[in-house]
């Protein structure tokens, strides 16, 4: 199963990869449109993903959005404001430790408290963020923000810089990916699963909870930053309004309906929901009465996300099919 | 500093002091029965002043009508809310919160449709100013809101410290199995509770109707001060929210007189990383 | 091996321990044994670093352990279970399993992430070592199932698998019996006995007075936090306070 698994996913990454070239020989109109999408959906696949990690751990963090918008602001102080540093790349790197270390300095206050504290004092960060961002205009531009931020070099590789962004953020997507299934596949993201169920009996398993909890959160925010700072570029510019609460609403819709069970879940669920906003974006205010409603919804009749409809059909067709090893699949859950 | 500036200030923190205690306390209630911290507890702040709004301006009432009006209905938005959102999933602790989360966004988003991108104000009846001793002077609406506040706040503690229900509510908190074991109808008295809670969440909104603008997100600054002070006054213990409150409505009248209006925001959570670092459980908490 | 001296620990001013002392030497098989109250799973707690008391010592192996963070006593080799069904209930049963085995360095994040050949040693011996476990405990036919959906007997099988897992010296079980029917009772009297049998020293709180009289060679006896008695079963029996609590409760 694993080696059907693994080849479907390599087709896939062969056909992102070619897609570019396909569309545009066939229909280049529509290529601005796609990779847009696209760039999109595969910069929230990896958000997504990283807060997935950390709700393993039972870490609920309302703040993904102050994060991204961390490391995006500290890319566009670095390149622009300040003119300190030219080469984009660094700016993205310091811009995700920059996230990183704030997100370790929050754990460290919160971490070992009840859960309750982490969701708050993370929600209370993210509100906070906002106020602050708009009230000085050094280094962070106050309302307007920071414009023209430049790409990074070797944007124009494959021709436009849409197309150099594809590229960027797909790579950015499938490393995000191949660290974060590694990890879960790991003792160490065992321990992240049972901390995130019972994080006392971890303890008396001779697991220094407090130490993994700040790892997991600080390693998701870094791989979040890494994004961030590439949102910054792709923006060319960011602004207070670019990160309000909705960014980390979003992060933590693409895990609820896409489901937390299984690592898949986040990916189809950034999917789903890039795609519900470039539909909803022409519909205003109309998108928060959806989304909130669609959230009462899925968490009332499909708490798993739609993955969990994916796992019954796949028990259903197992029972039904030809080959079973005798005592059934061994199939470690990915995670 | 002259003597005048710091009464004023002190007379606005006890005002803001007020408010807040409305809300801080609703939201400690339901966060005492159902250990889930409600998110949507901001809408109703909004739709209580929506209504106080809409009855007043609609429908012709007057003002203190208006507040009876949310008197009478929401305990029953309340029960609602509970028995719709929170009772089929009640267990899932990650599911509560997150059902909250989208009832606030679908409400703030239909605020958002209804009622338009325009803030609009609502005057109290008597536009008097008061001269208090010491040379201040404040508006007899944010006294009334205060006396109002305060009278409220006395009913909700003795409904909880003295009546049979008070003390059902106290026992499903600490023990929710032996609770039941007594015979306490669990889900009756959480479903008072999240009345009693979410009336005091529209109260605040239709008192401060009259003192502030208007707008959809009018209920997200009280719910963040809110917060703040559950953490700040131990969650769970109303005696704590009401201690916090006032603190923290000193905080955000002598940050905001003194260092600019978002002073108030960073001071309280600054306030809460000290206390966190420190005494988690909250000035009042118990473990 | 395990010396509990001069316990004291309170809660909001109520006196959980008052001044507890005594002793659980290599090779014992010593029970706990009190009525409800009596303050036998705080005592558990205080041992393993859960609470820290507020006067008095515990010392393992002559090392002061009082207070240390449960995580690094239970690391001294020291393993415990719980008195309800303390399961990672959506894990399978070699995932629990697997939590309990320790390793002589923590996995690392990196070598995690990167596969190294080392983590691919360590993550191999875990396996084994938790098959191992399930193999002792007869717990094959049920080895990828989630913990969940086993009966409560068999969840209580599991968890003392994952204590089991760490090889330790010294097993502290919290009411194992409880909940259970006769023979699931004389099943577990049985393994704890093999497992006593091969050197392991075990602490066992119950309240089933017969299974503890019948196997342990030591009983210490609590009443309102304090040892009313200390020895072995048959002094215990005789012992006039003990019948004085007891009252009424044939052992």
């Amino acid at each position: 199963m694993n080696n059907i698994k693994t080849f479907l996913v390599l087709i896939l990454l062969v056909l992102l990869a070619g897609l570019p070239f396909l569309i545009k020989g066939i229909a280049p109109g529509w290529w601005e449109l796609f990779s847009h999408i696209l760039t999109k959906i595969f910069l929230n696949v990896a958000f997504g993903l990283c807060l997935w990690m950390m709700l393993q751990a039972g870490m609920l963090s309302l703040g993904q959005g102050a994060f991204i918008a961390i490391s995006a602001y500290m890319t566009g102080i670095l390149s622009v404001k300040y003119q300190l540093v030219t080469n984009l790349w660094l700016c993205y790197l310091i811009g995700a430790l920059t996230a990183s270390v704030v997100s370790l300095l929050l754990g460290l206050i919160t971490v070992h408290l009840r859960r309750i504290f982490f969701l708050l004092v993370t929600w209370a960060f993210a509100e906070m963020l906002h106020p602050i961002l708009t009230s000085f205009e050094n280094p962070f531009g106050g309302a307007a923000g920071i414009v023209n931020i430049p790409p990074p070099s070797g944007i124009s590789l494959f021709g436009e810089p849409g197309t150099g962004y594809y590229f960027i953020t797909l790579l950015y997507a499938v490393v995000v990916t191949l660290i974060i299934w590694s990890v879960s596949l790991s003792k160490v993201g065992l321990i992240y699963k049972s901390i995130g169920q019972n994080d006392i009996l971890t303890t008396f398993c001779g697991i220094h909870v407090r130490r993994y909890k700040l790892q997991v959160f600080a390693l998701g925010c870094f791989l979040t930053g890494v994004g961030g700072g590439i949102l910054a570029s792709y923006l060319t510019a960011v602004s207070p309004e670019t990160f309000t609460f909705f960014a980390s609403l979003d992060i933590i819709m693409i895990n609820l309906i896409g489901g937390m069970g299984f690592i898949m879940g986040p990916i189809i669920g950034a999917v789903i929901l890039t795609g519900m906003n470039e539909i909803l974006f022409a519909v205003g205010y109309y998108k928060m009465t959806v989304y909130g409603l669609m959230i009462i919804l899925v968490i009332r009749f499909l708490p798993g996300g739609l993955i969990s409809i994916l796992a019954v059909l796949r028990t259903a067709f197992r029972r039904t099919g030809g080959n079973q090893k005798k005592g059934g699949e061994v199939e470690r859950t990915v995670a | 500093m002259p003597s005048q500036l710091i009464m004023q200030m002190a007379v606005t923190g006890l005002v803001l002091g007020s408010i807040y205690m409305l809300m801080a306390s609703g939201l400690t209630l339901i966060y005492g029965i159902m250990h889930q911290v409600n998110m949507a507890h901001g809408v109703f702040f909004m739709l209580g002043a929506m209504l106080a709004y809409y009855a007043t301006k609609f429908a012709g009432l007057p003002y203190f009508v208006s507040l009876f009006l949310i008197l009478a209905v929401f305990p029953f938005i309340g029960i609602l809310f509970e028995r719709v959102i929170f009772r089929p999933i009640r267990h899932l602790w990650l599911a509560g919160y997150m059902s909250t989360i989208g009832v606030w966004i679908m409400i703030e988003g239909l605020g958002w449709q209804f009622f338009g991108t325009v803030e609009k104000g609502l005057s109290f009846p008597y536009e008097v100013l008061l001269r208090l001793p010491g040379g201040v002077i404040i508006p007899l609406s944010k006294v009334t809101v205060c006396l109002l506040a305060v009278l409220i706040i006395a009913v909700v503690y003795f409904v909880v410290g003295r009546t049979k229900l008070g003390r059902q509510m106290r026992a499903i908190e600490q023990q929710p199995k032996a609770a039941k074991l007594m015979g306490i109808n669990s889900d009756r008295v959480v479903a008072m509770g999240f009345a009693l809670g979410i009336t005091l969440a529209g109260m605040a909104g239709g008192l401060v109707s009259t003192l502030y603008s208007i707008s959809p997100t009018s209920g997200s600054g009280p719910m963040l001060k809110a917060f703040i002070i559950i953490i700040l006054g131990g969650l769970g213990s109303v005696t704590g929210s009401v201690v916090a409150s006032f603190l923290l409505g000193f905080i955000d009248s002598f940050g905001g007189t003194l260092f600019g209006p978002q002073a108030g925001h960073f001071l309280g959570f600054a306030l809460v990383i000290v206390l966190l670092i420190f005494k988690p459980a909250g000035i009042f908490g118990h473990e | 091996m395990l010396e509990v001296e001069g316990i004291v620990k309170s809660f909001a001013g109520l006196m959980a321990i008052n001044e507890l002392s005594f002793a659980v030497h290599r090779g014992d098989l010593l029970g706990l044994i009190g009525p409800n109250g009596a303050g036998k799973s705080v005592t558990v707690n205080v041992i393993t670093g859960f609470y820290r008391p507020n006067r008095g010592s515990v010392r393992y192996r002559r090392e002061e352990i009082t207070g240390l963070r449960p995580d690094l006593i239970v690391r001294k080799k020291i393993s415990r279970t719980f008195q309800h069904s303390t399961l990672f209930f959506d894990l399978s049963v070699i995932d629990n399993i697997s939590m309990g085995v320790r390793t002589t360095s923590e996995v690392g994040l990196m070598e995690a992430v990167f596969k190294t050949g080392s983590n691919r040693q360590k993550e191999k011996r875990i396996r084994e070592r938790a098959e191992e476990v399930i193999a002792l405990l007869k717990l094959e036919r049920h080895a990828y199932e989630e913990a969940k959906r086993l009966p409560y007997g068999l969840q209580r099988v599991v968890s003392m698998g994952t204590a089991l897992a760490g090889n330790p010296d010294l097993l502290i079980l919290d009411e194992p019996l409880t909940g259970l029917i006769s023979a699931e009772v004389e099943e577990v009297m049985d393994r704890i006995n093999y497992l006593h049998t091969r050197g392991l020293t075990v602490m066992i709180i119950e309240h089933n007075m017969r299974a503890v009289m019948g196997h342990c060679n030591r009983i210490v006896v609590m009443t309102f936090g304090t040892k009313i008695a200390e020895g072995t079963p048959q002094e215990i029996r005789q012992n006039p306070e003990v019948i004085k609590s007891y009252l009424g409760v044939s052992s």
